[in-house]
């Protein structure tokens, strides 16, 4: 069995719409309603975009800027990679023929098997 | 946007309202008119209880549903939308009625005085209603509310609560002593009938 409490009381609510009507729900104009609010509604809505697309710049410059910084900041401080070609390579792609043989058979000078590595072409006159 | 009728009320789901509350959050104005066109309704009956005239409560409909756009960043997701739009309603409107000292007296129409009834019961359901309309008008702002929402709006004690920020314990007191009050003045008339 139910509350009396929990329950309308017909006969009240019965003497209570004879002086308190029912909301006359079919006598609003609601499309004048409706876009009255939807009008009103308009200036607040495009502040809420605006703040919007502001939020999702922020969180893409939060994202990008540490990203730019540490990309930069490798350009600087990583060294540039390292030729893996050999020594013997190296001579061979920048000397004339015949040089390298008079390099490494003690004829020439100390340095100027290094120097000719390193591409210094004064090395011809050691 | 068809603007010659708002369709009923649709049924409450509490999962759309809170992905349409998400979408105007940022500012989605399609998002907004379909909050207003499953709310208006309800919203509407409300407002007319509280203010007790219809241009009155139009205004109120559009000044609770601005006020929640205002403030909705502050609504909790995971709880209904209906109650939290509602509480705003009728602050908003009990403070207009007290800041207007607004005391509406609705008209009976001329139908609803006893039609086909003879002139001596139609005299005393006159003074009825009379007396019926006075007792209610001078019932505590809240407690018309209370039986009002509860008895002609189909309103339980819980969504009373949460509407007004009251607990129900109250809400069923005030609803207690509205209907003391109300059946007081009931009682003679039924007595006659018999």
């Amino acid at each position: 069995m139910t509350d009396p409490m929990d329950r309308p009381d017909a006969s009240l609510a019965a003497a209570l719409r004879s002086v308190a009507p029912a909301a006359p729900v079919e006598e609003v104009d609601w499309g004048r309603l409706h876009a009255a609010l939807h009008d009103r509604a308009a200036l607040p809505l495009a502040r809420r975009r605006r703040a919007a697309r502001l939020k999702r710049a922020v969180r893409w410059a939060a994202l990008a800027v540490p990203a730019a910084a540490a990309a930069g900041v490798a350009l600087v401080v990583l060294p540039e990679p390292r030729s893996s070609a050999s020594v013997e390579e190296v001579v061979h792609a920048s000397l004339p023929a015949g040089e390298l043989d008079h390099l490494i058979s003690g004829r020439a000078e100390r340095e100027a098997l290094l120097l000719a590595a390193v591409g210094d072409e004064s090395v011809s006159d050691l | 946007m068809d603007s010659s009728a708002l369709p009923p009320s649709p049924p409450p789901d509490d999962a759309l309202d809170a992905r349409l509350v998400e979408r105007v959050r940022r500012g989605d104005a399609a998002a907004f008119d379909e909050l207003v066109t499953r709310h208006a309704r309800r919203a509407f009956a409300v407002a007319y209880r509280v203010m007790g005239q219809r241009e009155d409560a139009e205004d109120l409909v559009q000044e609770a549903f601005l006020a929640a756009l205002e403030r909705i960043d502050t609504f909790q997701a995971g709880r209904a939308f209906a109650p939290w739009l509602y509480r705003i309603l009728v602050n908003r409107g009990l403070n207009a009625r007290k800041a207007r000292a607004l005391r509406v007296t609705e008209e009976i129409p001329a139908t609803v005085a006893a039609s086909g009834a003879l002139p001596d019961r139609a005299a005393e359901r006159s003074e009825l209603r009379g007396e019926l309309r006075s007792a209610l008008d001078a019932l505590p702002e809240r407690q018309r509310l209370v039986v009002e929402l509860f008895e002609l709006e189909g309103f339980t004690s819980p969504e009373i609560a949460a509407l007004l920020e009251i607990p129900e314990g109250t809400v069923r007191w005030h609803l207690h002593e509205a209907r003391k009050v109300l059946r007081g003045v009931l009682a003679p008339f039924a007595k006659e009938e018999r």
